[in-house]
């Protein structure tokens, strides 16, 4: 069967390909196409239209049209050819029959000459007379087959041969109307063979059949099939859109049809394969209002007529929207997963590349402290050296070297500090405090150490809760931080904290579920938002430079580094330990007017009627502090410059300001030379600093075990000045006075110094041999015996046993460490029982409660030994209730600066 | 003073002005208790790791033992030494684990060579006069 694409026909439309709803009746009738070989298929007529008049042209002008005759005529022909054949036999046959016919008629002849011998017979007898002795002979032989006649009659009467004659009459009349038939079939047979061989008909038949066969095949195909002319005039299309008529198609373009995208696409590609003379095939997205988004997979091929001219194409176009949809989900569930390989790479590669940066900030943390240890010994032996006796020069020479050294030792810290929030070893506690008690401190603090003419001021909105919960250690660095920051770079005028409370910031709305389940957590407890306003009349801060303000290692400029020094980590530490918290740091400046900085953190509000867990350590305070009765709700402080003050020895004190606390943690003795390398000081100054301090010191002492560090450096810079006895004037004698107000054990102390009356009882815990025997020989040395527990079970047991002055605690130790020692030891101070300890599996004998119940009210300073690892940090030892920590290796001067301390 | 440049640290120093009448030979007891009791420590951490299963746990707890002590006399050599195998501890580098202690080890051994030759000195110098820090 042959395929001729401009065959005409029509099939069922695949109703996935075009609408069924649209169309009319009349148009779908367009041709009757019904075929012999599939009468059984019902074929639904569609669709195609045709231009009649030019399909005889284009079947005798075109290549696939003379070869489509070609084959119609073939076949044609061969056809004839049986036919020919057929009505050769039929003739055959019918010759036979007609010699077998006159075979018999001969021999009737015959029989009637021979037997009648009837004369109207003779003339045919007569000339056939030499037949008649075959005959007779055959039908003597084939006498079964020849009819024979009976007669009734008697055998040769007259009756009898005229019945004879009768019946071979009749039979003779029989056999010429047999013969006349035969003639007549003869020529009906001829006549039919004349009528078969119109090869009009034939082709029609075979056309019908091919079609047939065709609609057969493409009933359902979503396949769109035309011929279009040079001018791209649709000739024919096959399967056009169902609402398209024909007068709609015929004679037009695409362009023509159609409207919208893919249209023109199409167009120009059916110019390109034709002008270029080779079929092709593309996809191309149609997108038109007719039929909505549709791909069609369009194969072009150009037609030539027999001179080789082009005069147009036929084009076939499958639909494959959907093949193209699954291809196009394919390829991006190829791409996605490409994607998402590519992002488990990078996140692998990523997660590596974390692991090695925590790993390389532990290490610099582990650095850092490792170069601490011999720094503070060459700082430690510098300060040492400047309390002898030296010149001008060597003087300057030695503080030059100290406050490098101080630098160092404070660019240490805060890299510690910095890694150890990097690294999220860093952890937060919170902690009940006053922020106007904080407030007031910290200025107090930056005060003590002034040496500008400046006005420090502290003011908190009355709203600001009495008590909040927080990392107050924390928030008292940036405070801190700050403050000496402003300090540094304010020289008039003044420097101030604000505090308010806000609305809850924007930026901490992601936070706010958080929040909520912490506060369905927490009970009753509700947040506040205080903003806190850390302000200054200082050189301000350049717009260009706000940005990597914040950043590590950097200032505003380069000059300013040379100029006022620090570590440029200052602010880095701060904002991380905002964020830290949940909060935000920023910064507002103007160039010579000043700057502000601005943080704003979450607390909880804590009321006041549940501090009674935290009895000891407000009670205490309240009751030290009578002369300052209004110290919690106070809203203003200020802190005016005194009258001549005088520091110059600024250079080395730069370093100290910065960070004073934390500074002083590692290396106590810096303050000294404060004091100490300017006897000049004068009285006045000195004595309201030390006043301030004094009134500070019990309450820090009981708040905030870290400034317990500062009472001591004050403390220790009498006491240095008293045994270096470089200093004999008025300023001396008035400091002791003032202390020996404030704590009436200190005279004895101070002046007895080596011949020790009543020995203060001093604990060590500590599982290390080397250790103990180093420490011990160090207490020799200083004066002191102590007292050996191996590790925390036995440190309590001795705790419990006798009343002790101090305890020096390792951290870390076998069967129990001295962090949880600790724990229970101030859980003993706060309950006045051993249960906590007893439940942590410590044996206990309970006996003597008396002596429990007397010592619980004081608390017994527990100085941690920490190898000042990540993992034995400061924070932790601040959280379980220990009041200081000297890193190790303890070294005489430590120790001496601990004793110092807390045996006063 | 010692001159193990580099082996001690400001540490010893400490020790070494902590000798006095007293105690004429204080430096060289810690030292002893020193050597003795890292040796039975150095012991421990051989037979945890003869086992062949790493215990960190324990390996990091005889360190820190180790290391604290080293750090008492200043043996800054065997303590970065041992610093550096708790790090190792601490990541679980069984490799460097072992690698570390052979280095700790051998510190150890030469720190006990030198401080021996360094106290046979000293006797044969006599006590002598050490520079007193100022109280």
């Amino acid at each position: 069967m042959e395929t001729d694409q401009i065959e005409e026909m029509d099939v069922e439309v695949l109703s996935s390909m075009w609408p069924e709803d649209v169309g009319t009746e009349a148009d779908n009738q367009f041709n009757v196409g019904d075929s012999d070989t599939l009468k059984e298929v019902d074929i639904a007529e569609k669709h195609t239209m045709a231009d009649l008049k030019r399909l005889p042209e284009l079947m005798n002008n075109t290549d696939q049209g003379s070869s489509q005759l070609t084959n119609l005529v073939r076949q044609w022909e061969y056809m004839q050819d049986h036919a020919v054949r057929l009505l050769r036999e039929e003739l055959k046959i019918l010759t036979r029959q007609r010699e077998e016919a006159e075979a018999k008629e001969l021999k009737i002849i015959e029989e009637h000459n021979f037997e009648s011998q009837e004369p109207e017979n003779v003339p045919v007898l007569d000339e056939t007379s030499h037949l008649f002795r075959r005959f007779r002979q055959k039908k003597r032989d084939e006498l079964v087959d020849s009819k024979r006649v009976v007669i009734d009659e008697e055998f040769d009467t007259v009756a009898y041969w005229k019945q004879k004659a009768l019946s071979l009459e009749k039979m003779l009349e029989e056999s010429t109307e047999r013969e006349r038939r035969l003639i007549e079939k003869l020529n009906e047979s001829l006549k039919t063979m004349e009528s078969h061989s119109a090869p009009v008909e034939e082709l029609t038949q075979n056309l019908k059949r091919a079609e047939g066969f065709l609609h057969f095949i493409l009933q359902n195909a979503p396949i769109v099939m035309g011929h279009q002319d040079k001018d791209l005039r649709y000739l024919f299309i096959y399967n056009k859109f169902p609402s398209l008529r024909e007068q709609d198609i015929l004679g037009k373009t695409d362009v023509e049809i159609f409207h919208g995208g893919g249209v023109k696409e199409s167009e120009d590609f059916k110019r390109e394969v034709l002008e270029k003379g080779k079929a092709s095939k593309r996809e191309i997205t149609f997108e038109t209002e007719l039929f909505g988004s549709k791909t069609f997979l369009i194969y072009v091929e150009p037609v030539y007529n027999k001179a080789r001219e082009k005069i147009g194409i036929n084009y076939m176009g499958m639909e494959v929207t959907d093949q193209v949809l699954k291809r196009e989900k394919m390829a991006k569930l190829r791409e996605d997963n490409a994607v998402r390989k590519a992002m488990e790479s990078e996140l692998t590669k990523t997660i590596h590349i974390t692991e090695e940066t925590m790993r390389a900030k532990q290490m610099l943390a582990t650095m850092s402290h490792e170069i601490r240890s011999p720094l503070s010994g060459v700082v430690g032996m510098a300060e040492i050296l400047s309390t002898t006796k030296l010149d001008k020069e060597q003087r300057q020479l030695l503080n030059v070297m100290i406050s490098s050294g101080d630098l160092v030792l404070q660019l240490i810290n805060d890299i510690l500090d910095l890694s150890k929030v990097e690294s999220g070893v860093m952890k937060l506690e919170a902690t009940k405090f006053r922020p106007r008690e904080v407030v007031k401190h910290v200025l107090q603090t930056a005060a003590a150490s002034l040496k500008k003419d400046l006005t420090l001021e502290g003011n908190i909105a009355d709203e600001v809760p009495i008590l909040v919960v927080g990392d107050v250690l924390r928030i008292r660095q940036i405070l801190t931080n700050l403050i000496s920051n402003a300090i540094k770079f304010t020289h008039q005028g003044k420097v101030g904290i604000k505090l308010k409370v806000i609305s809850q910031p924007s930026f901490a709305s992601d936070n706010a579920l958080k929040a909520d389940a912490e506060e369905q957590k927490g009970l009753a407890e509700t947040s506040v938002w205080i903003c806190c306003d850390v302000y200054d009349t200082g050189i301000g801060i350049p717009e260009n430079a706000l940005p990597c303000l914040f950043k590590k290692y950097m200032q505003a400029s380069a000059d300013h580094a040379r100029k006022y020094g620090g570590t440029g980590l200052g602010l880095a530490i701060c904002k991380q330990l905002v964020e830290l918290m949940g909060g935000q740091l920023t910064v507002t400046s103007q160039v010579n007017a000043g700057s502000t900085f601005t943080f704003i953190l979450p607390y909880k509000v804590a009321t006041s009627d549940d501090n009674s867990d935290d009895q000891d350590e407000f009670s205490d305070m309240v009751d030290h502090h009578q002369p300052e009765p209004d110290d919690t709700t106070e809203g203003y402080f200020q802190f005016k410059p005194l009258l001549g003050s005088i520091y110059s020895n600024s250079d080395s004190v730069t370093g100290n300001n910065f960070l004073p606390h934390k500074a002083m943690l590692s290396s106590p003795l810096k303050l000294t030379n404060g004091a100490v390398s300017d006897p000049s000081n004068n009285t006045g100054q000195s004595q309201t600093v030390l006043v301030e301090n004094s009134g500070y010191m019990d309450e820090s002492r009981q708040n905030c075990p870290e400034s317990g560090n500062q009472y001591g450096n004050g403390n220790s810079r009498c006491s240095s000045k008293e045994s270096e006895s470089c200093s004999s004037s008025q300023a001396s004698s008035e400091m002791e006075s003032e202390l020996t107000v404030s704590s009436p054990r200190e005279e004895e102390k101070t002046e007895t110094q080596v011949k020790e009356t009543s020995q203060p009882k001093i604990l060590l815990v500590e599982d290390n041999k080397i250790n103990i025997m180093v420490a011990k020989s160090m207490m020799k040395q200083l004066g002191y015996t102590m007292d050996i527990a191996n590790n925390g079970v036995e440190a309590i047991h001795a705790v419990k046993d006798s009343s002790y002055d101090l305890v020096l605690m390792d951290v870390c130790m076998p069967v129990m460490d001295g962090l949880k020692a600790t724990r229970l030891i101030r859980s003993y101070e706060e309950t006045g029982n051993w249960d906590a300890a007893i439940e942590a599996g410590v044996e206990i004998k309970t006996t003597e409660n008396e002596q429990g119940c007397e010592r619980s009210t004081d608390r017994l300073p527990i100085v941690a030994m920490t190898a000042n690892t990540l993992a034995e940090s400061s924070e932790e030892c601040y959280a379980n209730g220990m009041d200081s920590f000297i890193s190790k290796p303890v070294t005489l001067q430590k120790l001496k600066q601990c004793l110092q301390q807390y045996l006063q | 003073m010692g001159k193990c440049q580099g082996y001690l640290d400001e540490q010893f120093i400490e020790l070494e002005e902590l000798q006095d009448d007293v105690n004429p030979n204080f430096v060289e007891e810690v030292a002893t208790l020193y050597f003795k009791d890292s040796a039975r420590l150095i012991n421990n951490i051989d037979q945890a790791l003869e086992r062949g299963s790493f215990d960190f746990n324990r390996l990091d707890s005889y360190m820190h033992q180790f290391k604290g002590s080293s750090s008492s006399i200043g043996a800054s050599k065997v303590k970065t030494e041992c610093t550096m195998f708790r790090e190792y501890c601490r990541v679980g580098n069984a490799e460097g684990c072992l690698r570390t202690f052979q280095q700790v080890k051998k510190e150890h051994a030469r720190l006990r060579k030198k401080l021996e030759h360094y106290f046979q000195l000293a006797r044969q110098a006599g006590p002598k006069e050490t520079a007193r820090r100022s109280k």
